[in-house]
């Protein structure tokens, strides 16, 4: 394994800059000035920022949803609902156009595909198993499915998003940023599962919601594709790309289906068929990305009621998923060249996925249990970024000391 | 990548795996001792499917397509029972001739004072509300047997006649799990000629904890016309709940049914 010098990591991640250090100790900052040195140095590096999305948008939604300002009425987020399918199904389709163009190279793809499914499995199960104990335990009433509820919680915990080192800095952050891409199909290959439990049990509904996903998606993946290449300008390709995903999320939400599977399908079949339909569609998709990612952490926070059955799940969600991070990256970092402490500390942020996951479940679970999800997930997800900015950059420096 | 042999794992590596899931393990034991301090959901304001807001509003007609429609849907699911004065029952009982002396046709039955609507559950198991001093009687030719009779719930476990559509039938899995607050909900009542249906609409109402049942059940003022015997459906047809008890009605969700057809189905046990 190639040795990394000490200083890098700690830089990348916004700790003292190696010439500083080399001038001499200094007094340790106070808390405040190291934030303020966190951003000033990623922003002259010209990096992204490392205040990620979620510890920003999650707070400012709950801050204007009915608990607080009430800028964002009940009434207006269930509008926002159908938006919000659309947005899932709009990630589900930059994850399936991800993992279609590693499943170009399969030989290649096939071990880290299958390093990061086990890591993400191992977390899933990890936190579905404690949640299930500390439920049953602790008597604690829950209006939905115990088994679909706390295997979404797991799912939820599975995601990363490896946001905090850029992918450039070091040989594991290039891998943990391709394990945290890969690690989110095994999941949404599962909702659709949980998504059947979850629903009415009878046979004929479990078959439709188990098939209807990858229908749906090979079919909007084929109609985008009849139709992308073909716009005879750029708005007009535009258009299509957008009434094509409207389409996804919209025939998601009339069947009761995961709108992330359908788009992750639709993305799939877009780079694996003949043309660059994929590249168009990412190239649009680049557009409403951002405004995507904030639709949802706005929502999510606005949308959450942190009531005391979320807070008296958050530290099983917390501890097991940092057991879960830690164990599967125990698991994977031997097939992947990494060390694993490494690879965990750089798969610990949630990342955006696990909002939209939790808001995609709470969209099919009853009221009372999906809104202790999306609390419990919203809130871990704040806390598991802020974890990744302030401790993750601390994590390996006393092995290269 | 994986074209190669796995590194084997360093020691500190493992050290911080055994540390991170041995201290969870041990928090999670620790907390799990506590008990949780609130015994009900309260209900909350319920959420729209994500394409109700593109959805027409519904119109009186469109209330009445809906109703007539849960209706057709749920009818093969209930049984109209014909109910008489237990005093009554027990008397004909006693004064009718043995079996071998008499037919079955033969056999006195007291004239029906009421009607009681039965909602099968599960194959030909059915669950009724029955009033006190009261008891099912037989309807002509159907026969309908009494599994069991739980007096203080004022439920009775019936074996019904089969019905067409009805094979392999397990109702409480697919009911509604949750209250569906403000939101119109068909409830479903006897009449001698067949079930009928009224629109009802529940409101918000804070869940009770009555120790006679597993769940918590709502007052049945959340709805208007709610009657002891009313048998509620959503307008997409899914079970909600059952309207029982003479002096303060109340509506059991399905939850708490599920618990009590478990209990009455295996004789010395008490729903939990």
């Amino acid at each position: 394994m190639r040795q990394v010098p000490p200083d890098v990591r700690r830089r990348e991640l916004g700790g003292p800059d190696p010439i500083d250090k080399r001038l001499g100790g200094s007094r340790p900052p106070s808390p405040l000035a190291r934030l303020w040195g966190l951003l000033r140095t990623r922003s002259a590096l010209g990096l992204a920022p490392s205040l990620t999305p979620a510890v920003i948008f999650l707070p400012l939604g709950f801050a204007m949803g009915p608990s607080v300002l009430g800028w964002l009425s009940p009434a207006l987020l269930d509008r926002l609902s159908l938006a919000v399918t659309i947005a899932l199904a709009v990630l589900g389709v930059l994850v399936g156009i991800a993992l279609g163009r590693e499943l170009r190279q399969v030989r290649q793809a096939l071990g880290l595909f299958l390093a990061a499914s086990m890591e993400s499995a191992v977390t899933t199960l990890m936190v579905a198993a404690a949640a299930l104990f500390f439920i049953r335990q602790t008597g604690m009433p829950l209006d939905a499915s115990i088994v679909g509820f706390v295997l979404a919680l797991g799912l939820c915990a599975s995601s990363s998003s490896a946001t905090s080192a850029d992918p450039d800095s070091e040989p594991a952050a290039a891998v943990a940023t391709r394990v945290a891409d890969l690690d989110d199909v095994l999941p949404i290959a599962l909702a659709i599962v949980v998504f059947a439990l979850l629903a009415v049990p009878t046979g004929a509904s479990v078959r439709v919601m188990t098939l209807a996903p990858p229908i749906i998606g090979f079919a909007v993946g084929l109609i985008g594709w009849l139709l992308f290449e073909r716009a005879e300008s750029g708005p007009e390709r535009v258009v299509y790309v957008l009434g094509t995903l409207s389409l996804a999320g919209g025939a998601a939400a009339y069947l009761y289906v995961s709108p992330l599977a359908v788009g992750l399908v639709a993305g799939m079949t877009w780079t694996l068929l003949p043309g660059r339909v994929d590249r168009v569609a990412e190239n649009d998709l680049r557009r409403v990305q951002h405004p995507v990612v904030v639709l949802l952490l706005v929502t999510a926070g606005a949308s959450a009621t942190f009531s005391v059955a979320a807070i008296w799940l958050l530290p099983p969600y917390l501890l097991f998923r940092l057991a879960g991070k830690v164990t599967g990256a125990w698991l994977a970092a031997p097939f992947l060249d990494v060390r694993s402490s490494d690879l965990a500390a750089f798969l610990m942020p949630p990342g955006v996925l696990a909002i939209a996951f939790a808001l995609n479940f709470a969209q099919m679970l009853p009221t009372g249990a999906g809104q202790m999800l999306l609390a419990s997930v919203a809130l871990g997800t704040a806390a598991f970024e802020l974890f990744a900015m302030f401790v993750v950059p601390q994590w390996g420096a006393g092995r290269r000391a | 990548m994986a074209s190669h042999v796995p590194e084997p794992q360093s020691g500190r590596e493992t050290r911080l795996l055994v540390l991170v899931v041995g201290v969870a393990v041990v928090v999670l034991l620790l907390l799990a001792r506590w008990r949780y301090p609130y015994s009900d959901m309260s209900v909350v304001t319920p959420s729209s499917a994500p394409l109700a807001g593109l959805a027409a509003r519904a119109t009186f007609d469109e209330m009445s397509g809906a109703l007539s429609d849960v209706v057709g849907r749920v009818s093969p699911l209930t049984v109209v029972v014909p109910l008489a004065a237990d005093s009554d029952v027990k008397t004909r009982s006693r004064e009718a001739p043995a079996d071998d002396e008499v037919g079955d046709d033969e056999e006195p039955m007291p004239e029906a004072e009421a009607w009681g609507l039965a909602v099968r559950v599960r194959g030909d198991l059915a669950l009724m509300y029955v009033p006190p001093a009261m008891m099912p009687i037989r309807d002509g030719e159907s026969v309908i047997d009494v599994v069991a009779h739980d007096p203080e719930r004022e439920i009775a476990l019936l074996r019904v006649p089969p019905a067409a559509g009805t094979a392999g039938l397990d109702l409480l899995p697919a009911s509604v799990r949750t209250f569906p607050g403000f939101t119109f909900a068909a409830a479903l009542s006897a009449t001698s000629i067949g079930p009928t249906v009224q629109p009802v609409f529940l409101g918000r109402a804070e869940s009770l904890v009555d120790p006679r049942w597993s769940h918590g059940v709502l007052p049945a003022s959340v709805g208007s016309q709610l009657t002891p015997g009313t048998v509620l459906f959503s307008l997409n047809s899914r079970f909600i709940g059952l309207v029982v008890g003479a002096e303060d009605p109340i509506i059991v969700p399905a939850p708490a049914i599920e618990t009590l057809m478990q209990a009455m189905e295996t004789p010395g046990s008490a729903p939990q």
